[in-house]
């Protein structure tokens, strides 16, 4: 069973809901990492703890309630392929709010329109997290 | 002699007049011509008139609103003005010069009405220094020469904060030209500024009076830090200075919750990138600034949050969550007319995630403001923004709210934490 660290594979600082808001944001998590690992994996085990300063609302809610809101998953597959864990106290807090966006957010409800190319046009956005693993977790290695 | 009909007659009279006035279709057109011309240019004199008429009111509006705050509340003094002689031998353009005397105590409680007014009359009298950036200012603008902090004898940390922002404005657009006169300033206000890096602001730093160093202050500061709105870099580095400054200030390895602070703070700067500035600021001018403090006899910390953009209640109308607020206010038995003051729309904007179901999940954000002093337990969450005042107050468990209008319009939003360390 796999077990991504959001701290040490994604940002030590993860904020911002849109690739419009720079690198370690939301949508960027949801589409080049949650999604496809959800979509090739069984079962996926997600630390929020480790080497992470906190979480802004706006990431989380795109992230993972985006899962459903976009209408990749319905939220018993993301609930039944998803498990959150933390080290510390502290993060519990947030891993109450990951479920309580997942269990608020309205099935297929947005269509997906990607703020990624207008980022990379205007700078805000550099791609600076190297997110290789995820081919590589996939393909089994 | 033939009886000529109406018809034919009509039609001779109108030859003839033809022929005397040139009055053909040719000479119509010609005319006609003329007149749009005519029509044109008197509607571009117009045009250029609105255009003189829009600039006049910056600074005159300006002068306006420093002359009916004179009286009340806002120290200044004119420079040459009081006196005939030095008038007569200074050079015309100098009637003008104004300086503002800073008041005894600056804060957003107690003394908020002077304090605002203060920071505001700093902003519209650099807002005219901006917009004839490069070009000359009207005689009889009012030009904001120097603040006079001789005055100040305590400041709180969100003030001074606010007060640095403002000032750092000013340098930037005078071309960092500033110098700081520091002789006559009170030793404690001289060394809590120096602590918030208030004088890193300036190429011409200040030599230190004498027994600065030997102020002892109950209350110390973090040095203030600064970043673009959209330069996500800074602010992660920024957040994480600030932990360390306060843990070396509070002297402790760690701050109970500081997780969920940080939170705040980085959706108090995702809400700047997407909200508060809108494209009539200069790129650079789209800054964030934090500060922190922490008095060693109340053991409480504070942590401020500024930025001097359009604020809370002017950005909601274009906002996503708008829906939700026009919502919120529907549902409320609030009275009509007060539904769209700064305040309501502040408490709006914070309460709307709670009682909401609907698809749109925006708005979460605010809550996170709220979120560290609810896991506390004890302390504060103060936001300011233009007339706005909204005040959540926790202690012992217990949460109330207070929303108030201010007499006094403060530029921008302002965040503050306020929580008794344990």
């Amino acid at each position: 069973m796999r077990k991504l660290y959001i701290g040490e594979c994604f940002s030590d600082d993860p904020s911002g809901r849109y690739y419009t808001d720079g690198d370690g944001n939301g949508e960027e998590f949801r589409e080049e990492i949650l999604k496809p690992l959800l979509k090739s994996l069984n079962h996926l085990i997600v630390n929020i703890s480790r080497n992470v300063e906190g979480y802004g609302s706006s990431f989380l809610v795109e992230s993972f309630g985006g899962l459903i809101k976009h209408g990749y998953f319905s939220k018993d597959e993301v609930l039944s392929k998803l498990t959150i864990e933390n080290e510390s106290e502290d993060y519990e807090f947030y891993k109450k709010k990951i479920f309580q966006y997942i269990n608020e957010a309205n099935y297929d409800s947005e269509k997906y329109i990607s703020s990624k190319s207008k980022a990379l046009k205007n700078g805000d956005y550099e791609n600076l997290i190297d997110k290789s693993f995820v081919q590589k977790w996939i393909d089994g290695r | 002699m033939k009886k000529l009909s109406i018809k034919t007659r009509f039609r001779s009279v109108l030859r003839e007049l033809k022929n005397r006035f040139n009055f053909t279709r040719k000479a119509l057109k010609k005319k006609n011509k003329k007149q749009n011309e005519k029509q044109e240019k008197r509607n571009n004199k117009q045009k250029n008139k609105h255009v003189k008429v829009s600039n006049k009111p910056l600074w005159l509006e300006a002068n306006n609103w420093v002359d009916n705050e004179i009286d009340p509340v806002l120290g200044i003094t004119f420079l040459n003005r009081k006196n005939k002689r030095s008038r007569k031998i200074s050079n015309k353009k100098k009637q003008h010069d104004v300086v503002l005397n800073l008041p005894s105590q600056m804060n957003f409680s107690s003394d908020n009405e002077k304090t605002i007014v203060v920071l505001s009359a700093i902003r519209k009298l650099v807002s005219v220094l901006s917009f004839y950036k490069g070009r000359t200012i009207p005689r009889k603008a009012y030009r904001l020469t120097s603040v006079n902090f001789d005055g100040l004898k305590e400041i709180s940390t969100s003030t001074a904060l606010v007060l640095t922002a403002e000032i750092s404005k000013w340098d930037s657009t005078i071309r960092k030209n500033l110098q700081p006169r520091v002789e006559n300033w009170d030793s404690k206000i001289y060394s809590q500024l120096s602590q918030l890096g208030f004088f890193d602001l300036f190429l011409n730093k200040p030599e230190r009076p004498p027994n600065s160093n030997d102020v002892e202050t109950n209350m110390s500061f973090v040095p203030y830090m600064r970043a673009i709105s959209n330069d996500k870099r800074a602010a992660t580095e920024n957040k994480k200075t600030l932990k360390l400054n306060i843990l070396e200030l509070v002297d402790r390895d760690s701050i109970d919750k500081w997780t969920i602070l940080h939170s705040a703070l980085t959706e108090a700067i995702t809400n700047v990138t997407h909200h508060a500035y809108d494209d009539s600021f200069k790129q650079d001018s789209k800054c964030w600034y934090l500060t922190g403090s922490f008095n060693r006899t109340t053991k409480v910390m504070k942590i401020a949050f500024y930025d001097q953009g359009l604020g809370i209640p002017a950005t909601l109308p274009a906002s996503k969550i708008w829906e939700k607020v026009v919502d919120y206010f529907a549902k409320s038995d609030k009275p009509k007319l007060e539904r769209y003051q700064d305040a309501q729309l502040l408490e709006a904007a914070m309460k709307i995630n709670r009682t909401s179901t609907d698809k749109n999940d925006r708005g979460k954000g605010l809550q996170d403001l709220l979120e560290f002093i609810r896991e506390t337990g004890c302390g504060y969450l103060n936001i300011l923004s233009l007339h706005g005042s909204y005040l959540c107050n926790i202690s012992d468990g217990k949460e109330s709210t207070k929303v108030q209008t201010l007499k006094k319009s403060l530029p921008g939003t302002l965040i503050m934490w306020s929580v008794t360390l344990k």
